[in-house]
């Protein structure tokens, strides 16, 4: 993967891309993805 | 890998709110997934079990105590958990995150917190320590995947497979609504929310209206306001300046943004197309709502969301119905100035046009009050009712007073004794009817010291029909005493300080001209003998003897009006005085007196003239001109004579002083005499008797007859001396008399034209001194009108004579002219009745006289009186009177009263011509 520096709209969208060429879910992004979701507020 | 995620919420939910941003797919919390739904999007499935669930937490202590706020932050599913533990209506306190959340609870700054689960549960282990969990919550909604609607469409095979992967719940349709549904109620609480916030804040603001007295002042503290109590990341306030606005006051986190602003008021440059501009252009409040997306924010837009500023606000202020500043006030949340807060922010723009507009006028007022504070001049105000409302420093300082020992009372305060109630009256008649009174006002300090104020009060009614009393006024205290200095040159007599005759003039002529005092007496004094003092003494001398003379009459009259006139002359002007023999006694006293010098005694002598009211004309020229001839003719009598000035109507009073000077002279000198005037018998014209009438006989031989001096005597202090002396005088006649011819009676006259009017009890006991052999030839005339004035007193007193000796014979003298009833004389003891001279006079040509004489001398043979006429003064009234039967006759026919010596001749011929 390379989504370094992505903006996190975008890593939402890569984790997308990235099951459809892989088939498989990054789980660390996606762990990653819900925890910054409560972390904004 | 590194995530960029959206700084925070308010950063995210602004992105989201422009249309134009649209990511193919998003894992959204539960207010963007609304935003997004709003948009289009479709909820692929959230986790499951993956519910949103809160912590309704307060602090360790905090009991089972009834919380009054509540702690949540700016996010609509706590919005809708409010709603739904029908919490809403707690003061609800928004804060920026949930560290700030527990931050508050922590402290006690707020009483219960709303925070997610997920956020306690990585918080450290003394954190959860001090917290109370006091509810948990959980929603049937949390995060979502959501596909864009062209995604969807597109994608909708791997969609399904990533569903799958992911293990997502899929969310029905009827569940989708019921976002919708906490998505309405939590709108609804959120904006009553933020509306009472922004209406608190606008309180927060009327009070700084209300006390601030500077426009400085004013915007800074507004600024301070937003940003302290709501909130607010920065605000400034701006000023047109050329074509730009520059800012003048700013508050907050701006870091450097307002210092680098330019902003236009043209339309035609980009500058001039943000809110401030418009907002100065056109007079209108210009929301900022989302920075992302507005428009008018175009120009500003990095530097602001480099601050992470989401939301403008710009209220154009009003002075006078012109723009002349503009507040920015910017937050880092998007929406905090909705639209629909409109009429709050329009009423900010309103108060802050009055506050403006206030303290202009407060300016004025302000500066007025200052003037007036400062004033070097007399500046009191009144209520209507006179009460002090305001003095200044003035004021206090020249009296002496404290500012609360005057507030409320009445300006009497100040008053002296120097102006009398008619003055203030006619202060408040010309007050009260809305005109303004001017006069010298004499005043008094606390300390009681008199200070002249040149005051005019003026009636003033402001706009709402109070009326206030404005006392403006002078202190010319200075320049009263320096012209009192020198008046006191002017109108003094340096030597005995008393006023001159300048000085008498004025106070005379107002006096006499205004008729001030209805009876007064102008005296004028002239010491006869001061050339003498001179000339013998010095001049040394002299002057003190003035100046004594001078203390004496200041001293004896200072109800008066005292001033040296002259060389040697005093002028007096007395009111009131009580009687004109007082006021001589006043005088004599006071000149008759040895005057004291350093070295000496020195009589004086001198000359006095009066002029009283009743004979004065209401000019003084004329009062004075009669004064000076009226002592000149005083000169020429002599010396120590007080000379009237006389018209008709006080020739009455010099008689009596001439009297009194007589009666004095007559004890001194021994003046005083029996005259005798016999009464003979009718038959036989023997005499049977004397009256005996005073008179005064002088040296020169001038003799004065009783009315000279008798009404004199008897109200004086002599009449005592001069009843033992009549007594005495008579019991040595009566000797005389009776060594002649041992029947010879000797009446004594006690009737008006004799001394007392009816004999007292004082008068039986010196009466019973005279030896009884005298009694029995003494007589004592009565006049009827004195006896019938007390008839019972009468009776007692006769009863007194006959009980001392029954020989004394009681004669009652001018009868006929009491017009009394005769029947009373009957239980008297009278031997005489001796009728009136005017009817013997008129016996012989009145019918009327004659029937009376006849009358009474036939009653008196009845009642066994003798009868004696008066007056009797021709042949014709003798044979008349002798054919009625008379027993005795008086008058010229036979003799006129006489000297001792005479009478006795009288006798010595009688007895002669008898044989």
């Amino acid at each position: 993967m390379s989504m370094l520096n992505c903006t996190y709209e975008n890593t939402i969208k890569a984790l997308w891309e990235d099951y459809l060429k892989t088939g498989t879910i990054d789980q660390e992004l996606l762990k990653k993805i819900v925890s910054f979701e409560w972390e904004k507020v | 890998m590194e995530l960029k995620p959206f700084k925070n919420f308010d950063e995210e939910y602004a992105y989201f709110s422009k249309d134009d941003f649209k990511p193919d797919i998003y894992y959204a919390i539960f207010d963007i997934t609304l935003l997004l739904l709003n948009k289009g999007y479709k909820i692929i499935g959230k986790f499951k079990n993956k519910n949103d669930v809160f912590l309704l937490i307060s602090r360790k202590k905090f009991n089972d105590e009834e919380p009054s706020n509540i702690t949540i932050v700016d996010k609509l599913n706590s919005f809708y958990i409010l709603y739904d533990m029908d919490f809403y209506n707690k003061n609800i306190v928004l804060a920026e995150s949930y560290n700030e959340v527990v931050k508050k609870v922590i402290s006690g700054e707020v009483d219960l917190r709303l925070i997610f689960k997920e956020y306690y549960d990585q918080l450290d282990q003394e954190t959860k320590d001090s917290i109370n969990i006091v509810k948990e919550m959980s929603l049937d909604t949390g995060h979502h995947f959501l596909v864009s609607k062209e995604f969807y469409e597109t994608h909708q095979n791997s969609i399904k497979a990533f569903i799958k992967a992911l293990e997502l719940e899929e969310i029905s349709e009827e569940n989708t609504n019921k976002l919708k549904i906490y998505q309405k109620s939590g709108n609804i609480i959120r904006e009553s929310v933020i509306r009472s916030m922004l209406l608190e804040s606008l309180k927060d603001i009327n009070k700084v209206i209300i006390s601030a007295d500077t426009e400085k002042g004013l915007f800074e503290r507004i600024c301070q306001d937003l940003v302290d109590k709501s909130r607010f990341k920065f605000v400034w306030v701006g000023k047109k300046e050329g074509e730009f606005i520059k800012p003048m006051h700013k508050c907050g986190e701006d870091n450097g943004y307002v210092d680098n602003l330019k902003i236009s008021v043209r339309k035609d440059i980009p500058e001039g197309r943000g809110p401030a501009g418009i907002a100065y252009r056109e007079n209108r409040i210009v929301i900022n709502e989302n920075t992302f997306t507005s428009e008018v924010m175009k120009f500003w837009k990095d530097e602001l969301l480099k601050r992470d500023i989401y939301s403008s606000l710009s209220i154009p202020v009003e002075k006078n119905g012109r723009v002349c500043a503009v507040i920015s006030v910017y937050s880092n949340i998007t929406f905090s100035f909705k639209k629909e807060f409109m009429t709050i922010f329009e009423e900010l723009k309103k108060d802050l046009s009055f506050a403006l507009e206030k303290i202009d006028k407060d300016k004025e007022s302000i500066v007025l009050r200052k003037a007036a504070d400062d004033a070097k001049m007399w500046l009191l105000i009144t209520s209507k009712e006179g009460l002090i409302e305001y003095v200044n420093q003035y004021v206090l300082d020249l009296t002496g007073y404290k500012k609360e020992e005057v507030i409320g009372k009445s300006p009497s305060i100040f008053k002296s004794e120097y102006q009398d109630e008619k003055f203030y009256e006619e202060l408040w008649d010309s007050i009260l009817s809305n005109k303004p009174f001017s006069a010298i006002f004499v005043n008094k300090t606390k300390n009681g010291n008199i200070i002249y104020i040149d005051q005019t009060i003026y009636p003033v009614v402001l706009n709402d029909g109070t009326m206030k009393f404005l006392f403006v006024g002078k202190d010319i205290t200075n320049e009263k005493v320096l012209s009192q200095e020198l008046d006191k040159y002017r109108f003094y007599d340096t030597l005995t300080e008393l006023p001159n005759f300048l000085a008498f003039k004025f106070y005379v002529s107002d006096i006499v001209e205004n008729k001030r005092y209805k009876d007064f007496a102008l005296i004028l004094i002239d010491i006869y003998n001061m050339s003498f003092v001179n000339s013998t003494y010095g001049f040394d001398v002299g002057n003190e003897v003035l100046k004594e003379v001078a203390n004496i009459l200041k001293q004896e009259f200072q109800e008066g009006f005292v001033a040296r006139i002259g060389n040697d002359e005093f002028g007096i002007f007395v009111p009131d005085i009580e009687s004109e023999s007082i006021l001589i006694y006043k005088i004599r006293s006071l000149l008759d007196r040895k005057i004291k010098t350093t070295k000496n005694e020195i009589s004086i002598s001198y000359n006095v003239s009066i002029v009283l009211s009743d004979v004065a004309n209401a000019d003084f020229e004329e009062v004075y001109s009669n004064a000076v001839v009226t002592l000149n003719l005083s000169k020429k009598e002599g010396e120590n004579v007080i000379k009237f000035y006389e018209s008709e109507v006080n020739t009455r009073l010099q008689e009596y002083i001439i009297s009194e000077k007589l009666v004095e002279r007559a004890f001194d000198e021994g003046l005083f005499r029996f005259y005798f005037q016999p009464y003979l018998g009718s038959k036989d014209l023997k005499i049977v008797g004397f009256e005996s009438l005073v008179r005064i006989v002088d040296k020169d031989g001038t003799v004065y007859a009783p009315y000279k001096f008798i009404d004199y005597l008897k109200n004086s202090k002599y009449i005592m001396h001069f009843e033992e002396w009549a007594l005495k005088e008579i019991s040595d006649k009566i000797r005389i008399f009776k060594s002649l011819n041992k029947d010879i009676s000797i009446s004594l006259n006690l009737s008006a034209k004799g001394i007392l009017s009816l004999p007292d009890d004082s008068f039986i006991e010196k009466l019973a001194s005279v030896p009884v052999d005298i009694q029995d030839n003494l007589v004592l005339e009565i006049t009827e009108r004195n006896i019938i004035k007390n008839i019972e007193k009468s009776k007692k007193i006769f009863k007194s004579i006959k009980e001392l000796n029954k020989h004394i014979k009681i004669s009652i003298d001018d009868f006929g002219t009491g017009y009394s009833s005769l029947a009373y004389l009957k239980h008297l003891p009278i031997d005489i009745l001796k009728i009136d001279i005017s009817f013997v006079r008129g016996i012989t040509t009145d019918r009327h006289d004659f029937s009376i004489v006849k009358f009474i001398i036939g009653l008196s043979k009845d009642f066994g009186f003798k009868t004696l006429a008066e007056g009797v003064e021709t042949k014709e009234q003798v044979d008349i009177l002798s054919s009625m039967g008379v027993d005795y006759f008086q008058g010229f026919y036979f003799a006129k009263p006489m000297p001792e010596n005479e009478a006795i001749k009288f006798v010595l011929d009688n007895m002669k011509k008898s044989k």
